[in-house]
């Protein structure tokens, strides 16, 4: 083996030393040993790679992902939906027949892949408008103890976008976020019109201090998110 | 699968394929939902997997696979394919460079490198998967994960070089970043 085979073999190596025992490897090692001009190149290289790797481990993901691949896990006398059969296979067949943007979403039963996590993103980062006057109509009957968000909004979804509500874009759809006080408790409301969906849910999770609740229902999927704690959630959603 | 089972599954491998799908999907938001789907895909086929050994090389599989066939965009930006005649530059690039500019910048630049070696690069980096597993990911012999992996290096060098001299950094749309708020 020359050197350039050496290098070309080197260059795959990871600069944890995992591929030590690697036998390709093992052989190209050993060549570096050997030549010292080989061995300075190296050096050089796992010096470069480690700097790389360190630097893309400081990559976080986003506050909430977790949670979010979990939803399911924690919800209470609920069977996570990675262990319903009946979901699963509704879900793998819809998948396998249709495929791609908006329709992949309806594949999976219920709220979108991602949706949650945005959510939880948007809580922690967004720039929220608050109570404003001309989102009073929707603002203030959030704001109603009696209201059951599980029963049905209790305003016209359809009329966000006309009351100019701050909306985010998700994979090329609005998805309108509305902040509100229930009891003195601020609670973020998002909101993303969905054709043709069905009725499920609420799904609720828990993790680094916020809580959501998310669930469609004909037309919608919707995520509450608060600091407050599932029973907060489970209070607006259910009214009282 | 047991939910510990799937609990233990997520934690072991979410953060490196959520840094994978950010280099692929190059935002966070896409980047997100390509690790969720990777995980749903999981739990309704993954979960028949005999050799639990082979879970990590089939997520980030399914993860490029996603990507291949969901999110693919139009490049909006311009993939560097060559590296520049000016071989001073690459010397420049050394490790110094790359302790001095921050993650942001580090995937800035990894952007730009066309997708036929970043991918390979960035699983490289990741140190998840040997050069065997990667070239099982991607579906390439092995000799061309080598030889895409050496030229990746060359191509991220450059155009590390290319930001430390002042040249165009193009928006990257990493972590903390939303994508599009109206």
């Amino acid at each position: 083996m020359n050197n350039q085979e050496a290098k070309f073999r080197l260059s795959a190596y990871r600069p944890g030393g995992d591929d030590a025992s690697d036998p390709a490897m093992i052989e190209a090692l050993e060549q570096a040993r050997r030549d010292p001009e080989l061995g300075a190149w190296l050096e050089r290289e796992r010096v470069f790679d480690a700097a790389v790797a360190a630097k893309l481990s400081g990559i976080a993901p986003p506050a909430g992902l977790r949670a979010a691949i979990l939803s399911g896990s924690r919800v209470s006398a609920r069977r996570p939906w990675w262990r319903s059969p009946a979901l699963m296979a509704l879900a793998a067949c819809v998948t396998v027949a249709i495929g791609g943007g908006l329709i992949a979403f309806r594949a999976r039963g219920g709220v979108p892949g991602g949706l949650v996590a945005l959510a939880v993103q948007d809580m922690l980062h967004g720039h929220h408008e608050g109570l404003i006057p001309q989102l009073a109509p929707f603002q203030g009957p959030l704001a109603s103890p009696s209201a059951a968000l599980d029963k049905g909004m209790p305003f016209d979804s359809s009329k966000l976008g006309a009351a100019d509500c701050r909306s985010l874009s998700f994979h090329g759809h609005k998805v309108f976020e509305l902040c509100f006080l229930r009891g003195g408790l601020v609670f973020h409301l998002y909101v993303m019109p969905l054709e043709g969906s069905r009725a499920s849910g609420p799904v609720y999770s828990s993790a680094d201090g916020l809580s959501t609740a998310s669930w469609t229902d004909a037309s919608h999927a919707y995520v509450l998110a608060t600091k407050l704690g599932i029973s907060a959630l489970e209070k607006v959603i259910q009214g009282g | 699968m047991s939910d510990e089972a799937f609990t233990q599954l997520v934690d072991e491998h979410y953060v490196s394929l959520y840094r994978f799908a950010l280099s692929l999907a190059r935002n966070a938001s896409d980047a997100c939902d390509l690790t969720q789907q990777t995980f749903y895909l999981w739990a309704t086929r993954g979960g028949a997997l005999r050799d639990a050994s082979k879970a990590k090389s089939w997520l980030f599989t399914t993860l490029y696979r996603e990507f291949l066939r969901t999110c693919r965009r139009d490049d909006r930006h311009s993939s560097i394919d060559e590296a520049p005649e000016d071989s001073q530059e690459l010397i420049d690039a050394g490790p110094d460079l790359v302790s001095r500019i921050d993650s942001g910048v580090l995937m800035d630049a990894i952007a730009r490198i066309d997708e036929v070696f970043r991918v390979p690069l960035v699983l490289f980096y990741l140190e998840a998967l040997s050069y065997r597993e990667i070239a099982e990911t991607i579906g390439v012999p092995v000799g061309t994960v080598m030889s895409r992996l050496s030229r990746a290096k060359g191509l991220l060098r450059a155009a590390l070089a290319a930001l430390a001299k002042g040249g165009e950094v193009l928006p990257f749309e990493g972590d903390g970043e939303r994508r599009v708020m109206s």
